[in-house]
């Protein structure tokens, strides 16, 4: 169960002891540290981003052992998968912390899941770091929650701004997905940053998961002329959103500006040319240009095949941030030690750019304004962002 | 057995939890009535429950007692409208409940919070409430199957319009088990409410719904005991097959599908099936 690729780690193991065997013993060697990797592997798309953040988190992992990075303390990654099951997620929590006494935990894949599971850690004094959750006021569990998914309300209002710099907006419509926490907490944030721009909003109009037809919002939006529409939206529902609005004849000075989960291949797929030019923001994409990120992306390219997407890349961030306090705590001994070396790291260089906490002990990411190329079907930067 | 606890309290508690639903479903299944209103019933329970305790600064008892009275009456309420209704006609007037419910919760955000769910609600249940409650629930179900009554739901179950003619009042009898069956569903909702310190609409949706009828099912209607082993293996089952990773999903089908097709009387038939072969 905790072991996937035996093999692969008998030969990191091996690996690692050649090393320590030939180098000077000035490492205590055998000392491991146990981390719970809480990713959901099944339950629908939750399972797409799981993925992503275990496998990223393992290679990170695998980096480290292999450097001996912590002076003889290897890096344990326990996985279990939730399921994207709430009640499952606590129940693996319990069992992590109680049971196999892991000192620290990546992980939980959903907010929802966070909400319920964090305190558990919190009140075993366990630090927990997330790479996937982005609802507000997560960190609020307690000061041992920390994420290096960089939330919407970090992001959006410098897209916005952007819109508004290079295009001129004045006017805004807003659509939605009513019924899905990432989509309603993305709508919450586009809406404050609305009024703090001091926009104008015409109209808002909200869907359910799983409609495909948007024409009978689109038309209402499009009858009240607005030079940006907003869309807090899953990338399925964007593309489709996208499409129709060319289809219904949408004037083409009208810019599109997404969220957050609107970075995904499938837009492209999806909507083909209509994504042209849609303006979303982003802590990472894979054409990030910085030798750490590269780095990244090779070796998770040649290691499983495919390009990383945001996901593992903060999953990657998180685990190189848990070794480097693990690494200034000296040892994997005490859950409260490496929690206060973690928030006392302000300079570590990521994948993502200079890491650093807020107070809230979110990651403080410059945000990336990306612009979408519906030819080369690929986000690159947004020209003078 | 002290740090098994400690390990799988959690598992504990929904197992406990779901045998207590599960039984509710039962209590319907005994007159024939394939109810899966269980989850908005759970969530009447779980967000006035909540609402209480979070925001009218109530005690965890009295919060639960309004739990489960307003769920008994909006269970009293959605009985006397669709219990003429038979079949399948009457399942799925108890899922259109349901999802009438669970939209309601998603759009009035002042007391559910959306679809972004309340969080931080303080963790009042603890596993002797649980372990309490499905002991007493057991007894319930227990006497009303050895009295005049339990006689009566067999024979509504057996043939409805024989017990109509020898003049019974079929109607009520039904209300009255769909009423106690409601109120035990809001007691649950406000009682996982306050398990795991997170509540979303989607908690008490469709899934949560149909694992309450199944539980029994695979457990077996014919026995006391056989919700409680259906909704255990249901929840126990996930955790058991973990290291499955992606086929966890197929096993946990399969195993369903498996039992439904070679024990139709439940799960605990097994012994009397092993006991007929050994005779045999």
């Amino acid at each position: 169960m905790t072991d996937a690729m035996p093999t692969r780690r008998t030969a990191l193991a091996l690996g690692a002891a050649a090393i320590l065997a030939a180098g000077p013993a000035r490492a205590q060697a055998g000392r491991v540290a146990r981390i719970g990797l809480v990713q959901s592997t099944t339950g629908g798309s939750a399972a797409l981003y799981g993925t992503e953040q275990k496998q990223a988190i393992e290679l990170a992992f695998d980096e480290i052992n292999a450097a001996n990075t912590l002076n003889g303390i290897r890096l344990q990654a326990l996985h279990a998968d939730d399921g994207a099951d709430r009640s499952q997620t606590v129940n693996i929590f319990q069992r992590l912390i109680r049971q196999d006494k892991v000192v620290a935990i990546l992980g939980p894949t959903l907010s929802n899941s966070a909400f319920a599971a964090d305190p558990i850690a919190q009140a075993a004094g366990i630090p927990v770091i997330a790479s996937s959750n982005t609802a507000p006021n997560l960190t609020r569990i307690g000061d041992f929650v920390f994420r290096t998914s960089v939330p919407e309300d970090q992001v959006f209002p410098t897209v916005l701004r952007y819109a508004v710099q290079k295009h001129g907006v004045k006017r805004v419509a807003l659509i939605y997905g009513l019924d899905d926490a990432l989509t309603r907490g993305a709508h919450d944030v586009q809406k404050k940053a609305v009024a703090d721009l001091g926009l104008e909003q015409t109209g808002i109009e909200s869907y359910q998961r799983g409609d495909v037809d948007f024409s009978a919002q689109l038309t209402k939006i499009k009858a009240r002329k607005p030079d940006a529409l907003i869309l807090g939206t899953l990338a399925e529902e964007a593309a489709s959103i996208l499409r129709q609005a060319r289809q219904l004849g949408f004037d083409d000075k009208v810019v599109f500006v997404g969220c957050n989960a609107n970075i995904s291949a499938k837009l492209f797929e999806l909507a083909g040319p209509a994504a042209n030019g849609i303006i979303v923001g982003a802590a990472w994409f894979a054409g990030y240009d910085s030798p750490r990120s590269r780095a990244f992306v090779e070796a998770y390219r040649k290691r499983y095949g495919s390009t990383p997407d945001i996901y593992a890349a903060q999953g990657y961030d998180a685990a190189y941030l848990l070794a480097e306090a693990i690494r200034r705590a000296g040892g994997a001994d005490s859950g409260r030690a490496i929690r206060d070396k973690l928030a006392g790291i302000t300079d570590f260089e990521g994948v993502l750019g200079r890491f650093g906490w807020s107070a809230e002990r979110d990651a403080t990411v410059t945000p990336k304004v990306l612009v979408g190329d519906g030819q080369a079907r690929v986000f690159v930067t947004a020209p003078g962002a | 057995m002290t740090d098994f606890y400690y390990a799988y309290e959690n598992v504990i508690d929904l197992c406990l939890l779901n045998s207590v639903l599960a039984l509710g479903c039962l209590l319907l299944l005994s007159v024939n009535l394939l109810s899966l209103a269980t989850g908005g019933l759970m969530a009447i329970g779980a967000y006035l429950s909540i609402w209480l305790t979070m925001s009218q600064g109530w005690p965890f008892a009295p919060a639960l007692a309004a739990a489960t009275l307003a769920a008994a009456l909006a269970s009293a309420g959605l009985g006397a409208l669709v219990l003429r209704l038979r079949g399948d006609y009457f399942a799925m007037a108890t899922l259109a409940f349901t999802e009438v419910v669970r939209i309601v919760a998603l759009n009035w955000d002042g007391v559910t919070g959306g679809a972004l769910g309340v969080f931080g609600i303080p963790k009042y249940t603890e596993t002797w409430h649980l372990a309490g409650l499905l002991g007493l629930v057991l007894y319930i179900v227990w006497a009303v199957r050895h009295s005049a009554i339990g006689d009566r739901m067999r024979a509504v179950a057996e043939d409805e319009l024989a017990v109509t003619a020898s003049g019974h009042d079929v109607a009520r009898l039904k209300l009255a088990i769909f009423t106690a069956s409601g109120a035990v569903a809001g007691l649950g909702g406000g009682l996982a409410a306050h398990l795991n310190m997170f509540v979303a609409p989607g908690d008490f949706g469709f899934l949560r719904s149909v694992d309450a009828v199944v539980a029994p099912v695979l457990g077996g209607v014919g026995n006391l005991f056989g919700a409680v082993i259906g909704a255990t293996a249901l929840t126990v089952l996930p955790e058991a097959l973990r290291f499955s990773a992606q086929l966890r999903e197929i096993l946990v089908g399969g195993v369903i599908l498996l039992a439904v097709l070679f024990l139709p009387a439940g799960l605990t038939s097994i012994p009397r099936a092993l006991a007929r072969r050994m005779a045999a």
